[in-house]
């Protein structure tokens, strides 16, 4: 027997999984269709048949008609952390959701979005061996997966005495309400919080841990607010260089993804940077593949060839940036006059002036004595720590080949515009917020800030409605949700709590509510939490719809409601999604709201928690906005939304062209005067710390990081089957020659393992990926790994600058590993 | 060549590889696990997500692949029931399950292996271009829930479909059309 007909067999014993392999080979299909009619089928015979009987389409289409009677249509909003946030049209028969589908969102059709995840997520959210069913209580050792069922009633007494037992001997701040994204519609996301307010519990700033806030603390720093975002339509439109800069959007965001593709089919060139070639960068004109971490050295790089070739956008960085706002010499703060005011050089005075004086054309360059102070503009710093970053040192810090930087360096500064969007992935290592910080600033000096068709933004926004003159309603009446009672959340940053167990600093963490949050698979270091932070709690309450790792170490289990089963509502103005349930709740699971609202009464907290979460959902849209005329909840509900008619749904909105900055200056701040201590006052390549380390660099000399890939939204997916199309274990990427040098080929199982901890995992051996590089997917559970997890080789380590400005971004992309075959 | 025959053309430049078409289709279908109407083939590569050319020089296709509703299927030729059958209205091919006896033959004789065969219930399945959806004015789900509008969804016969001028403007081509079923689905 051939080859061919070999596969062909295989074909026949397997109708479903050959496929693939089937069309390759163009050649043998005759020989597929010979075997079946050698195999008895022989089609002449059943000519007949089928003349003497045909099908029609009556049949299918009564099938059809009486699948579709069946069926009802009901809405929910995608609320876990993509921040896409789609409308999901769900398909409900005989009271199961059967399909999910994109919603239509008001003002926007082009907007109508559902990706893979949320449509196959139905399967996760209806499979009972999943789902937490009924409040659990620990039998067994924590982590020993044993658990007796009880009743509502004593899972809540308990966890009231014990909680009120730990603010007995501790304080009310021992108690904490940790909720985090993986639901963040309204009441699901912000129940435990608000409780937390009526108790006077410690909540926790959320971004840290999470390996966000580099993010937003770069870009806070430079715009005073933490997205500054353009309407990826603007790109579409106006951009004719799109940079896309660890976003992986293709997979993580997909609601945008249409608009590049439009973009690049216009003529805009797509550039992708990113170590790895993910799904985004097949549809890119241009893959850069820098070395994890070194993200800020090119964009420093480029600054400097900016600079050096005179092509930065002086006007700008006089006018609407502190390039011209003077900084002392001494000690390099903002120099300040009348009413501390900042100040920038008037050369046709001779003198310091205000920096709102009119009519002042304030150098950038210089050196200056201001009442017996020395000042420079603070260009003058940028431009002198950019000089650092020569051609050849930005190749050494990224691996990329000199020429390319130059190159790409010349094309953004000509393309005018070119437009920034970057994502989290150019984060994670250590003292992160530089690389925001920095690409940002590399927007300023090209002058594409504030302009269309330019920017560096962070994610996409779409929020966005215009002012009503002389309106003084608030949109919502949110203000009885907001009134916490006598006491406030005590809000510690999560960059903190393994020492807030641990040594009670500045807090100590006595009793944990987890809601929303996969903590342990989604956190750095997993054993040093399984290890040494848990042990220190004396409660752990875990409120989930389903077995995490995170539950197993709980002592109670809670069973809450996803995002298909409960009352809730997510503000995205000009959207308001509406959300009511579209099947019962799987066993006896209950939203975290009216978890909360058990708690509250149990601690004499009930008259602050007076509504039902449906109750609390209707009295929210204020019927006195503007935003809710010709608003009835009834009819909204049934699309399951609601857009407000004072909604910018046509224009392509940017950041800042107005130039109103939000920092104090109120201009683009690449300067900044808390970091001066670190000498990190202006943007800077702080390098990844692992990498940093010669003695762990000669033990374990690959970097590896973690990605979000198309299968999961953090940990939410993996359990989905139908997704098992994609991929249904983690898998290692790693280079051709760093799998050879092991003797590891594509498809081996292989140890990938550090000081920390190790995992076994499947090896897939790829080009696309940078040499000395490895790489998983984000979010996988311990389950799905062989052995191990990926969080256990991560860590967290404090950044005393970031820190100092506000808290360390977790660097799970900061990890040097050595791999083996297992 | 006259009647109306709806077909799909699938841009590959803009196709990231998500697999959202796959999966969709499989989830509205309510197909049993395992069984898809459609797959992700990444050219050249046995493994989907594999890529060309070495590192940093690399580059990646992917086709995704369905039933490509024949305007003369070797299914319809070959189903011993009649089940399959092509429609005269919009050469749409489908298969009756109350008619098919999921002998699989209908998978054997297809040259890109569309059909699938829902073990459990003993019938083929396939795509029918969500033939309910776009009765009711409706793209077919893998059109409009694809993140990069790698598709379009129309008349391949009326010259004046949108569908019919990007083919023709693309210069796109049927897979194997040396096979000579005619398929109605294109890739540029």
């Amino acid at each position: 027997m051939d080859d061919r007909v070999k596969h062909a067999e295989e074909f026949v014993k397997d109708g479903k999984l050959t496929r693939r392999t089937f069309i390759k080979g163009v050649g043998w299909i005759t020989v597929a269709s010979a075997l079946g009619a050698a195999a008895g089928c022989a089609p002449q015979q059943h000519e007949e048949e089928q003349q003497a009987e045909p099908a029609s389409s009556s049949g299918i289409d009564a099938a059809a008609q009486a699948k579709a009677d069946a069926t009802t249509y009901s809405y929910a909003c995608c609320s876990y952390n993509c921040t896409s946030r789609c409308l999901l049209k769900g398909h409900v028969r005989d009271g199961r959701l059967v399909a999910v589908e994109p919603g239509e969102m008001p003002g926007r059709p082009d907007y109508a979005n559902a990706c893979l995840r949320a449509m196959s997520y139905i399967e996760r959210v209806q499979n009972e061996d999943l789902r937490v069913m009924y409040p659990m209580k620990r039998t067994g050792e924590r982590g020993s997966g044993e658990f007796e069922r009880i009743s509502w009633e004593q899972a809540m007494d308990e966890i009231a005495a014990r909680m009120e037992e730990s603010k007995e001997k501790y304080g009310p701040e021992s108690c904490s309400f940790y909720t985090f994204t993986g639901n963040q519609s309204k009441l699901s996301m912000q129940s435990p919080t608000r409780f937390a307010g009526c108790y006077g519990a410690t909540t926790w700033d959320i971004e840290g841990i999470m390996g966000d806030h580099g993010a937003s603390m770069g870009m806070k720093m430079c715009y005073g607010v933490i997205r500054a975002s353009h309407d990826t339509r603007d790109y579409e439109q106006n951009s004719n260089m799109i940079v896309l800069w660890g976003r992986n959007l293709a997979d993580t965001h997909t609601s945008e993804l249409r608009y590049i593709v439009r973009a690049r089919e216009r003529g805009a060139k797509v550039v992708y940077i990113d170590p790895r070639f993910s799904s985004t960068a097949t549809i890119a004109d241009q893959w850069i593949p820098v070395k994890p971490g070194s993200d800020s050295a090119l964009a420093l790089g480029m600054i400097n060839w900016i600079i050096q070739n005179d092509r930065h956008d002086k006007d700008y960085l006089s006018k609407h940036s502190c390039g011209s706002l003077l900084v002392r010499d001494d000690d390099g703060t903002y120099l300040r006059g009348p009413d501390d005011a900042y100040m920038v050089w008037d050369p046709a005075q001779n003198t310091a002036v205000p920096a709102t004086t009119e009519d002042v054309d304030a150098p950038i360059e210089g050196a200056f004595e201001a009442g017996g102070v020395a000042v420079k503009p603070a260009f003058v710093h940028l431009k002198e720590r950019a000089a650092e970053y020569t051609l050849e040192r930005v190749s050494e810090l990224t691996g990329l080949d000199p020429q390319i930087v130059e190159t790409f360096a010349r094309e953004y500064s000509e393309a005018k515009p070119a437009g920034i969007r970057m994502g989290q992935g150019m984060q994670r290592t250590f003292n992160t917020y530089q690389s925001f910080r920095t690409v940002a600033t590399l927007a300023a000096v090209a002058g594409y800030v504030g302009v269309r068709g330019g920017g560096a933004s962070h994610m996409g926004g779409t929020k966005a409605n215009k002012p009503v003159p002389g309106e003084t309603a608030p949109e919502f009446n949110f203000e009885e949700w907001a009134d916490t009672g006598e006491n406030k959340a005590n809000m510690v940053k999560s960059s903190l709590i393994y020492q807030c167990a641990v040594d009670h600093d500045p807090v100590r963490t006595d009793f944990i509510w987890f809601s929303c949050s996969n903590f342990l698979n989604q956190s750095p270091d997993a054993h040093r939490i399984i290890d040494e932070v848990f042990p220190q709690m004396s409660t752990i309450v875990v409120a989930d719809p389903w077995w995490t790792w995170t539950a197993k170490y709980a002592d109670y289990v809670l069973p809450a409601t996803s995002l298909w089963e409960y009352w809730d509502i997510y503000d995205r103005s000009p959207w308001v999604f509406l959300v009511k349930p579209a099947i019962e709740p799987l066993g006896e699971s209950k939203s975290d709201c009216e978890m909360m609202t058990m708690l509250a009464e149990r601690v004499g907290l009930g008259h602050l928690w007076s509504k039902t979460p449906e109750e609390w959902v209707r009295s929210w849209p204020n019927p006195e906005s503007s935003s809710f005329k010709g608003f009835d909840f009834d009819e909204a509900l049934k699309e399951g939304m609601w857009g407000m008619p004072t909604g910018i749904y046509d224009e392509a909105l940017i950041a800042f062209g107005d130039h109103a900055y939000k920092t104090a200056s109120g201009r683009f701040e690449f300067y900044t005067e808390e970091m001066v201590d670190f000498d990190e006052q202006v943007p800077k390549h702080t390098p990844p710390i692992e990498a940093s380390d010669p003695d762990l660099v000669a033990r374990y000399p690959l970097m590896h990081i973690t990605y979000h890939d198309r299968m999961n939204v953090h940990s939410q997916h993996c359990d989905c089957p139908a997704l098992h199309a994609v991929q249904t274990e983690p898998l290692l990427h790693l280079h051709p020659t760093d799998a050879q040098a092991r003797g590891i080929a594509h498809g081996d199982v292989v140890r990938i393992f550090n000081d920390r901890g190790e995992a076994k995992i499947r090896a897939f051996v790829t080009e696309g990926i940078v040499p000395g590089v490895t790489a998983t997917q984000a979010g996988w559970t311990p389950e799905r790994f062989i052995e191990g997890s990926a969080q256990y080789l991560s860590h967290l380590k404090l950044s005393p600058a970031e820190e100092r400005y506000s808290q360390t971004s977790s660097a799970f992309n900061d990890i040097m590993v050595e791999v083996e075959k297992a | 060549m006259s009647e109306k025959q709806y077909g799909m053309l699938v841009r590959t430049g803009r196709c990231v590889g998500c697999q959202t078409c796959v999966v969709g289709c499989h989830v509205l279908n309510e197909c049993p696990e395992g069984v898809y109407l459609g797959h992700l083939e990444t050219v050249g590569h046995e493994d989907n997500y594999l890529v060309d050319g070495t590192f940093p020089n690399v580059r990646v296709t992917f086709r995704p692949h369905l039933c490509n509703h024949c305007a003369k299927p070797a299914c319809v030729e070959n189903c011993p029931t009649g089940a399959m059958r092509k429609r005269e209205e919009d050469g749409v091919v489908e298969t009756d399950p109350e008619v098919c006896i999921g002998c699989g033959t209908c998978v054997k004789a297809c040259p890109y292996g569309a059909p699938a065969l829902d073990e459990e219930r003993k019938v083929a399945v396939k795509c029918n271009l969500c033939r309910p959806r776009v009765e009711r004015g409706e793209e077919p789900l893998c059109v409009c829930s694809c993140p990069g509008e790698a598709r379009l969804f129309g008349d391949v016969n009326d010259p004046s479909s949108d569908i019919a001028k990007a083919i023709a403007e693309t210069k796109a081509e049927p897979l194997l059309p040396e096979e000579g079923t005619e398929p109605s689905v294109y890739y540029c």
